[in-house]
């Protein structure tokens, strides 16, 4: 199997909607985190987002393994943007696809959540004035960014990624 | 002990890309302390960085070899 969970072009979010349809499933929940304008008080000019991918894309899959085997999913998707991306434009997108919305929603907020903070992907967010700053934005810290409260230590499912 | 660091976001800014640097001993807050002597800034932020061998996250009574390649990440901030 190609992993396709990062990519440097637009992400299609028609393209992966249209792939996320199951004759089983009664629910598709679909979440786009979209670069805004402002943050900080200060008005965003761009994001640009690294990765280190081979760990990445291998973290993505396990992530997505995971949730379709708690939530019974039929289909979930995860697909990163690496590089610059615009303002209103797709960062991130999860999809899934389930019976019941229950399941879906939960799956979705959970798929997110650890590939926010556990992928080793990161944020640079380019402001107006010509400052940058990695990593803010993240809404775990409500009084501002702690990188130490970010996970340090990742469940050991993530160990022997290449075995 | 002699090391190859390559760092990743933030962590490039303060420390640089890929070098090599040198520890007391096979350690990570051996190493820790190395790199805190090369910017103090960084200081924070490795404190809650992840360090990554051959692809695997090492946990911190993880024993470095020596000359072996050593991946330091900042907290995950996609999304």
């Amino acid at each position: 199997m190609n992993y396709n969970f990062l990519t440097y072009s637009n992400i299609n979010l028609p393209n992966l909607l249209a792939q996320s349809h199951h004759a089983n499933c009664g629910a598709v929940v679909l979440f786009s985190g979209e670069v805004r304008n402002n943050n900080l008080d200060k008005e965003v000019q761009h994001l640009e987002f690294e990765a280190f991918e081979p760990m990445a894309n291998s973290m993505i899959k396990e992530i997505l393994d995971f949730a379709k085997e708690k939530w019974k999913l039929e289909i979930a998707i995860c697909q990163h943007r690496l590089g610059k991306v615009e303002i209103s434009e797709s960062a991130v997108c999860v999809i899934t696809s389930s019976k019941h919305r229950k399941e879906a929603y939960e799956a979705n907020q959970y798929i997110m959540e650890r590939v926010k903070h556990e992928v080793p992907i990161w944020k640079k967010e380019y402001f107006l004035d010509g400052s940058y700053e990695w990593g803010n934005n993240c809404n775990c810290h409500p009084d501002g960014y702690k990188p130490e409260n970010h996970a340090k230590n990742v469940p050991n499912s993530f160990l022997n990624l290449q075995n | 002990m002699k090391y190859n660091i390559k760092t990743f976001a933030i962590l490039t800014d303060l420390l640089g890309d890929s070098f090599e640097i040198s520890a007391e001993n096979n350690s990570i807050e051996s190493l820790k302390k190395s790199l805190i002597e090369r910017n103090p800034t960084a200081e924070k932020i490795l404190a809650s960085s992840r360090f990554v061998v051959e692809n695997r996250f090492v946990e911190n009574d993880y024993v470095f070899k020596n000359e072996q390649l050593i991946l330091i990440m900042p907290p995950s901030s996609g999304g």
